[in-house]
């Protein structure tokens, strides 16, 4: 939502929250959807109390009513096919509904049928979203809408609305690692899309290359996830990675980034993306 | 004037010999011309007289002395000018009737050949002389020309077939059509022009189309080789001149064209033309010789050659033709002469005389030396059809193929073995018969022994309830009816239409039941299929079932019955006791093994989750259910058990067994654990649940070996114990202090140090030793070290910082990431 504006997480259409449709109850036989600004002391037209749920008027789908009266922003995950964009985010929802994230205080639900069913079916390509809430103490909850799309294929509609980039960066794709493993070079192509917005440049699959690092490195140590967002643990991954990305090629780094490393086989520092863009969101507290 | 005594003969005196009269014309006898005068007249008078006494003369004495005798009424006619004018006239009417002959004759020609003049006055019995025919023609607008030579074109291959696809195209010759179709170029059409016109016609679907596309597959035959379409062209205005000449002269002249001539012939049209006209009639017997020669009828051609005087050039052909059969003659005589001693070669004799000569002769010849019969046959039968197999014939002349017979029906010729017969009657003996034939020719023949097809009973299936054997089967086609034998029975056993059902059988006893096909005039050799009659299924009481890792193995004694299945006990109130029908058992719960021998091996996923197994054995329609068990998981334990050192802590990670809900997890510093209990190790119990939620960390922060174990909690009972050990490396911390660019660096370890270094490297962090400047070392020895450095002023943006240990296996902790900074 932007002001009082409401981006449909399925059409990308733009409408103010009083313009969404609602519908009236069970009593209120056969009538059409009417817009939410035509309530009246919360009741329908025929006065009743109508349904919650709220629908776009271009798609018709409904709205989460969380989505449509928080926050809600969109997070693109974006990387090459098979570099664990579906396992990380199966991981970290994993990781917030029992994990450490959730011993951090934080929770997270997934809304509506479409999400759930997103999130039990993530090998499907889609641009279907998944609208999750995260919530935690003191704060109020934060709406994602999570679109998960191949690095190549991203509509720029959904582009264009989100407000954060997780780019999921497979190692054993980047040419200094192959180069150790004494794998065929593969050709390395810029990302075809500039991220302006705060962009987690995360390398997934950490338990294959764990053994090159050094016993003091933050990459063979645990995450803090249990603590939420830590700073100087954040940053000491981010120079970390940094430089091995730096040393392996094949990556261009965009100006508002952060760079992570995890492993989803393992659990290890699997929250720590999402953290972090919650926090520049300024959606949970540091 | 000169006399010529040659002329003089064949236009005098050879006619007045052969019955001329010299009355006739005395201007021809006297050699005058039409209006002589009368000095001429007086000196033809006087003169010819006395040459016809000359010795060159003399020869023709019969026609002279007939020249004498009419000498005084020529004197008589000729010396008065009115009598002279009267014969003249008379003389003029036989002139204007030869202008007629000859007119008729040219049909339209412009010119006679002097075969022609010659023949018109032989046919004329001296009625006209050359000179009178030469006169005629000239008074007829003709002259006396030879024609000139054409080039002798064979006919080219499949010409007829041209011919007729041209029938369905409107264009009356090859020429027309190369001429007027678009894309082709006449006389000087290429193969690929003629391939893109196929590739046009491709989507037509009709007559004319089907018709131009085998003209065009011709022309591209014809067109390959160098010359040979010209020379198909020139066949064809020949051809197409010839079939003109019964129009008359007009007609050939207008059919051969410049353009035509020049592309085909290069030769005048006129010439052209006239050749053509002057060969007509040789044109009609030249077809029937060539006909001859083709299909190697050579008396024939001969015959065609020798009943009409011919020109030099076929007079030479006649004669090598008369060479070529006198040649052949006598190698048929030689051939006749080889039969007794040596067929073989005589064979090849008439063989090679055919290839030249049809001859009744030759055929008569090869069937007196016939091909050898093959040395051998066999037949065997395959299923339902029988391979016939031969050895070759030794004879080796001419084509050598092989007819073979069933019986008396001929099943097929061919060039070599085997031949399967595939449509053999079934149930009835079966002689095979290969003849060899030599071109055709029968010769010798060979049979096989007799074979039969025998067909088997089809889906033949025995089925054994307690104390009964039931059997099924399909007749083949033919069959009358199936037999069936059991051992240990003297007799047949009953059968209906296409099975059986024996009861005379005891329980749990061996037999082999043989089927037989009886025909008509034979049986089959039979199946012989065992069996073991079965009785009532005894009940299987020791089950046992211990999980061993990822599967578990079941053991039992194998009890009489037909097997035993294994199914997970999910109904234990549903179970019925004692001998019931197999659905009855099946609602005890699903089938997870079977087995015959009392062993077998069950993935544990395979049970999902269930731990009951009961053993139902059947025997046919019937089954007991047995004594039911627990699967037994005291040994169960995990698999693959590692630990991944995360800093201070140690991830755990394993394989659960099935079954397995949770485990124990103990773990111990500075030595082995020896089993779960060890008084100085630390215990977590760990569900499967907060596992795969979580995982396993464990705090392992001490330097030296941790020994981790992970047993499975089950049944109230500790399974085997899996155990690994994680070593923690010795820490080494470090921290920086000063201000803006001139630090010191102190470093502290619980043992004694190691040398170490401190880098720098602009924007990036430094990654290991060798990753960046070397700004300070603190030597190594002590349990802590100090150094002052200075990054240099001359970097710009930020200064990463980081320490290391020259020595591996140490634990460097790094303070806080941004003190290792420096902007």
């Amino acid at each position: 939502m932007i002001g009082d504006a409401v981006i449909c997480p399925y059409c990308r259409t733009r409408c103010s929250a009083d313009q969404l449709l609602m519908s009236c109850g069970p009593l209120c036989a056969s009538a059409p959807p009417f817009p939410a600004k035509t309530l009246r002391r919360n009741r329908c037209p025929h006065g009743r109390v109508p349904l919650a749920r709220r629908v776009c008027p271009a798609c018709g789908r409904a709205v989460p009513r969380e989505y449509a009266e928080a926050p809600g922003r969109a997070i693109v995950v974006v990387g090459e096919r098979e570099a664990g964009k579906s396992t990380w985010i199966s991981a970290a929802v994993r990781q917030f509904e029992t994990g450490e994230a959730a011993l951090a205080g934080l929770s997270l639900h997934l809304l509506g049928e479409s999400s759930r069913n997103r999130y039990a079916d993530l090998r499907t390509p889609t641009t279907e979203p998944m609208l999750m809430s995260i919530r935690s103490v003191s704060a109020k909850p934060a709406v994602l809408a999570l679109y998960e799309l191949p690095e190549d294929d991203c509509p720029p509609d959904i582009m264009a609305t989100a407000a954060g980039v997780v780019r999921v960066i497979d190692p054993m794709w980047l040419p200094g690692v192959r180069t150790l493993f004494g794998l065929e070079p593969r050709p390395t192509r810029p990302a075809p899309w500039a991220h302006h917005v705060p962009t987690a440049l995360t390398v997934s699959k950490l338990d294959l290359i764990r053994d090159m690092f050094t016993h003091g490195s933050p990459l063979r140590r645990p995450g803090l996830q249990d603590r939420g967002h830590v700073e100087s643990d954040s940053l000491d991954v981010h120079h970390e990675v940094e430089a091995w990305l730096a040393r392996w090629g094949g990556i261009d780094v965009p100006r508002d980034h952060r760079c992570f490393a995890l492993s989803a086989a393992d659990g290890q520092r699997v929250a720590e993306p999402l953290l972090w863009l919650l926090s520049r969101l300024r959606a949970t507290r540091t | 004037m000169t006399f010529a005594e040659e002329s003089y003969v064949d236009d005098v005196l050879v006619p007045v010999r052969t019955g001329w009269s010299p009355h006739r014309n005395y201007f021809r006898v006297y050699r005058l011309p039409p209006h002589p005068r009368q000095a001429e007249v007086d000196a033809a008078l006087t003169d010819l007289p006395a040459r016809w006494g000359t010795l060159e003369l003399r020869l023709h004495a019969v026609a002279c002395e007939r020249l004498h005798a009419c000498h005084s009424t020529a004197v008589a006619v000729l010396g008065d000018p009115a009598a002279r004018t009267r014969h003249r006239e008379f003389v003029e009417q036989e002139h204007q009737a030869l202008v007629e002959v000859v007119r008729h004759r040219l049909h339209g020609a412009p010119a006679m050949t002097r075969d022609d003049v010659a023949a018109v006055v032989r046919v004329a019995g001296g009625r006209w002389s050359t000179p009178d025919v030469v006169a005629a023609l000239d008074a007829a607008g003709a002259v006396v020309r030879e024609p000139v030579p054409l080039p002798r074109i064979p006919r080219p291959k499949r010409w007829p077939t041209l011919r007729e696809h041209l029938a369905d195209l409107p264009h009356d010759s090859l020429w027309e059509y190369l001429s007027r179709t678009a894309e082709l170029r006449g006389a000087d059409t290429t193969p690929a022009e003629v391939e893109t016109r196929r590739q046009r016609l491709r989507v037509s679907r009709d007559r004319a189309a089907d018709a131009e596309r085998a003209v065009l597959a011709l022309v591209r035959l014809w067109a390959a080789t160098p010359g040979g379409l010209s020379a198909a062209l020139a066949h064809d205005l020949l051809a197409a001149l010839a079939a003109a000449t019964v129009c008359g002269y007009r007609a050939v002249r207008e059919l051969a064209t410049p353009q035509r001539c020049a592309a085909t012939l290069s030769t005048d049209p006129d010439a052209v033309a006239y050749a053509v006209w002057c060969a007509r009639e040789e044109a009609a017997w030249a077809e029937t010789y060539f006909e001859a020669v083709d299909a190697h009828r050579l008396p024939a051609a001969l015959d065609v050659l020798e009943s009409r005087p011919l020109p030099e050039s076929w007079a030479r052909v006649r004669d090598g033709l008369r060479a070529d059969l006198d040649r052949l003659r006598a190698s048929l005589t030689q051939a006749r002469e080889a039969e007794d001693a040596d067929p073989e070669d005589a064979a090849a004799r008439y063989l090679a005389i055919g290839r030249e000569l049809t001859d009744p002769a030759v055929d008569e010849g090869l069937r007196r030396c016939p091909a050898a019969a093959p040395p051998a046959v066999s037949a065997t039968v395959d299923g339902a059809a029988v391979v016939v197999d031969w050895q070759p014939s030794p004879s080796t002349a001419g084509n050598i193929t092989y007819r073979v017979c069933r019986g008396s029906t001929v099943l097929s010729e061919k060039a070599t073995a085997p031949l399967v017969d595939l449509e053999a009657p079934v149930g009835l003996p079966l002689t095979y018969t290969v003849t060899a034939a030599r071109d055709g020719a029968p010769g010798g023949a060979t049979s096989s022994e007799p074979v039969a097809v025998l067909p088997e009973v089809t889906d033949l299936r025995l089925v054994t309830e307690p104390g009964v054997v039931f059997g099924q089967w399909r007749l083949p086609p033919g069959a009358l009816r199936a037999v069936v034998r059991r051992t240990g029975s003297d007799s047949e056993v009953p059968v209906h239409e296409n099975g059986f059902t024996d009861r005379d059988v005891e329980p749990w006893t061996a037999y082999t039941y043989r089927v037989l096909v009886e025909y008509a005039a034979l049986r089959s050799h039979g199946i012989d299929i065992p069996v073991v009659c079965l009785g009532e299924p005894d009940v299987v009481t020791d089950l046992l079932a211990v999980a061993a890792g990822d599967v578990v193995d079941l053991t039992w004694t194998p009890p009489r019955g037909d097997e035993v299945e294994i199914r997970l006990l999910t109904s234990p109130e549903a179970a019925p006791a004692g001998v019931v029908r197999l659905d009855q058992a099946a609602v005890a719960g699903p089938v997870v093994a079977t087995s015959r021998c009392g062993r077998v091996r069950v993935p544990a996923a395979d049970l999902a989750g269930g731990r009951t197994l009961v053993p139902v054995t059947v025997s046919g329609p019937v089954a007991t259910i047995g004594t039911p068990v627990t699967v037994d998981i005291s040994s169960v334990h995990v698999t693959g058990l590692s630990a991944v050192r995360l800093g201070p802590q140690v991830q755990l990670s394993w394989h659960w067994p099935a079954w397995a809900r949770e485990v124990l997890v103990v773990w111990r510093h500075g030595g082995p654990l020896a089993d779960p209990a060890d008084p100085a190790a630390h215990r977590w119990r760990v569900t499967r649940t907060a596992y795969l939620s979580r995982g396993t960390r464990l705090n392992a922060a001490e330097p030296g070996s941790h020994w981790f174990g992970v047993c499975v909690v089950g049944d109230g009972q500790l399974g085997p114990l899996a155990t690994v050990e994680s070593p923690c490396p010795v820490q080494l911390r470090y921290r920086l202090h000063g201000r803006a660019r001139a630090l010191a660096v102190e470093v502290e370890c619980d043992a004694d140090l190691p040398d170490v270094v401190v880098l720098g490297k602009e924007a990036l962090r430094p990654l290991a030793p060798d990753d960046g400047v070397v700004l300070a070392t603190v030597p190594g020895g002590q349990r802590a070290g100090r150094a002052e450095f200075t990054v240099p002023a001359e970097w710009r943006g930020p200064v990463h910082l980081r320490a290391f240990a020259l020595d591996d296996s140490m634990w460097v902790c790094h303070p806080d990431p941004r003190d290792l900074v420096v902007r």
